[in-house]
């Protein structure tokens, strides 16, 4: 076992459990008009991996940029480009919280979440390298695996997109198991905290969960045009992805630690911000 | 630029507040770990009144164990019905196996496909969900609304996890005494869950053994080709079954077993096998991912 008798990770981010911090006065400086404001997210790429997107939902507001569907076929991947619907409504979820937070983002789908259990693993990641081969910014991954047999891949991969400033942003799972890549550093691992305020964050100083955000029964678009109030970990991780989003559209430059540090200075319960988010 | 890293007043009264808020902290763990002792308990005691059932080569106790974990789980989470699909892997479905509430009775045989409804989502993302208002989206209960005519309000669903996979979800209907299912629900259903599928594993082989060796028994004396064709094939479910479960458990003993067997043959056997063994074990440090990476290619 990598991690021994794992919390349900969002439990860090109950009101009982919050820990408020002390902010390093460097860190102090940085302000959210500086970060984000102005930015609505153009020119960033960002990569849903996860069931698919329902483009014509009213939530995602505008055309998908790009669709990959990767699949197993008689034992070789295969990647199909046509666009494809939203197996469950999961993937719309992610996508349409991202736009709702950074509106001019390039939104690709890659679908990696179908019906089928098998090879399932290996899609995924087939899917994670395909993002990080085709210029991904920032990929939003509310899905991981808990097969160890994927922990090194996946571990290089993630590494890669570290190097390559590419932002990984991975739902951690609720249910105590290691899931690969959220329990990685090169990742930005998020679980749902209380709240509505898409720009309300917080912070845990005791990893491998870092960030929480809302996830807890809030109002989301889900499969066939439809609207559902729903809570889990998956629908925070994007929330994070849209304010990375902003930020790397208006900070280009910034690799993966600078913007955990960027988010570190702003998260809700770190002593500078909290009066300012009240 | 400040010397001082805070200023020292406001710093006194932050430490007052991260004391209160530590002893809160405490107080709810303490709370929180004396619900899980009880939720644990609950499921030891369910479990201990299977295993001292009688009839144990028949069906029943494993079905039982399973009734119990669900009615467990529905009584700690304070649910109005409740029910536990296992997954069929072969045919890539998932199949009911115990409900409790209103329509126990209607959902004996009944299996959906995965890619269906929220238990589906549950089951090949790993991931808990719960949904408040499935009122207004009742295709997210198509799993359940279609096949049994009832219409849940809200919905909490967690994956059962027994070792790296999921074998199947518990999923609970309307919570009584509060509008949706809450955040701590999630929690301790989860915690629940863990220890609910390792008791439906090993209950699940225990009944193959026991079932497999009753027939061995029975059959035994009997020279007609259909008891035999029928033992063989038990025997047959049984090992496959092992092959795939324990595979590594096993394959782990196999191997201590030839350690040991050359071990036994003298120092210089047992010094080549030591020295065969660590060339083996840096080959696969070197190498252990060459076959997924040229699968990706």
């Amino acid at each position: 076992m990598f991690f021994s008798n794992l919390p349900a990770w969002s439990e860090q981010f109950n009101q009982q459990n919050l820990q408020q911090l002390k902010a390093l006065p460097p860190f102090s400086t940085i302000t959210s008009e500086w970060a984000w404001g102005g930015s609505n997210g153009a020119g960033v790429n960002v990569a849903v991996i996860d069931s698919g997107i329902d483009a014509d939902h009213e939530a995602i507001g505008g055309a998908i940029n790009g669709y990959v569907q990767v699949q197993e076929i008689d034992g070789k991947i295969e990647f199909d480009t046509s666009p494809h619907p939203d197996a469950y409504g999961h993937g719309t979820a992610c996508a349409g919280i991202i736009r709702s937070i950074a509106p001019a983002v390039n939104i690709y789908s890659i679908k990696v979440l179908g019906s089928d259990l098998r090879g399932k693993g290996l899609i995924f990641a087939a899917g994670l390298k395909w993002a990080i081969e085709h210029d991904m910014h920032v990929c939003n991954l509310s899905l991981g695996t808990t097969k160890q047999e994927f922990f090194s891949i996946l571990h290089e991969l993630t590494d890669r997109a570290y190097f390559n400033n590419q932002i990984l942003v991975t739902a951690a799972n609720n249910a105590p198991v290691n899931s690969f890549p959220s329990v990685f550093a090169s990742v930005i691992s998020v679980a749902a905290s209380a709240g509505k305020d898409p720009f309300r964050f917080y912070f845990n100083p005791k990893p491998p969960v870092e960030f929480g955000a809302p996830g807890i029964n809030i109002r989301i678009p889900w499969k066939n045009g439809t609207w559902s109030i729903m809570t889990g970990n998956s629908f925070a991780a994007p929330h994070i992805t849209g304010i990375i989003s902003l930020i790397r559209s208006k900070h280009p430059d910034l690799a993966p630690f600078q913007i955990k540090a960027i988010l570190y200075a702003l998260s809700a319960n770190v002593n500078a911000n909290i009066e300012e988010t009240k | 630029m400040n010397d001082q890293p805070f200023n020292q007043s406001s710093n006194s009264a932050d430490e007052l507040q991260l004391t209160i808020a530590k002893q809160q902290q405490t107080i709810e763990q303490l709370k929180k770990q004396i619900y899980f002792n009880q939720t644990a308990e609950e499921l030891r005691a369910a479990y201990m009144l299977t295993s001292l059932t009688k009839n144990l080569a028949a069906p029943a106790p494993h079905r039982a164990l399973l009734e119990l974990i669900v009615q467990t789980a529905a009584k700690v989470i304070r649910a109005t019905a409740a029910t536990l699909f296992l997954i069929d892997d072969s045919a890539q479905s998932l199949v009911y196996e115990v409900a409790i509430g209103t329509m126990a009775q209607e959902i004996k045989n009944i299996s959906v496909p995965l890619g269906h409804g929220i238990a589906g989502l549950v089951a090949v993302s790993g991931q808990p969900i719960s949904i408040a208002n499935v009122e207004d989206n009742p295709q997210q209960a198509a799993d359940i609304a279609e096949k049994i005519g009832y219409y849940p309000r809200n919905i909490i669903c967690v994956p059962l996890y027994y070792r790296e996979q999921v074998i199947g979800v518990l999923e609970l209907l309307d919570k009584q005494g509060a509008p949706y299912f809450q955040e701590e629900d999630m929690e301790i259903l989860g915690s629940f869950a863990n220890q609910a599928a390792i008791a439906i594993e090993q209950s699940r082989s225990h009944n193959l053994l026991i079932s497999l060796l009753q027939e061995i028994m029975q059959q035994q004396p009997a020279k007609d080709p259909e008891a035999k064709q029928s033992l063989f094939k038990r025997a047959r479910d049984f090992a496959e079954y092992i092959n795939d479960q324990d595979l590594l458990f096993r394959q782990s003993l196999e191997l201590a077993a030839l350690v040991q067997e050359i071990s036994m043959a003298g120092d210089t056997e047992r010094a080549l096998c030591m020295r065969i063994l660590q060339q083996i074990s840096l080959y696969i440090h070197t190498h252990q991912d060459v076959h997924l990476w040229e699968r990706l290619q």
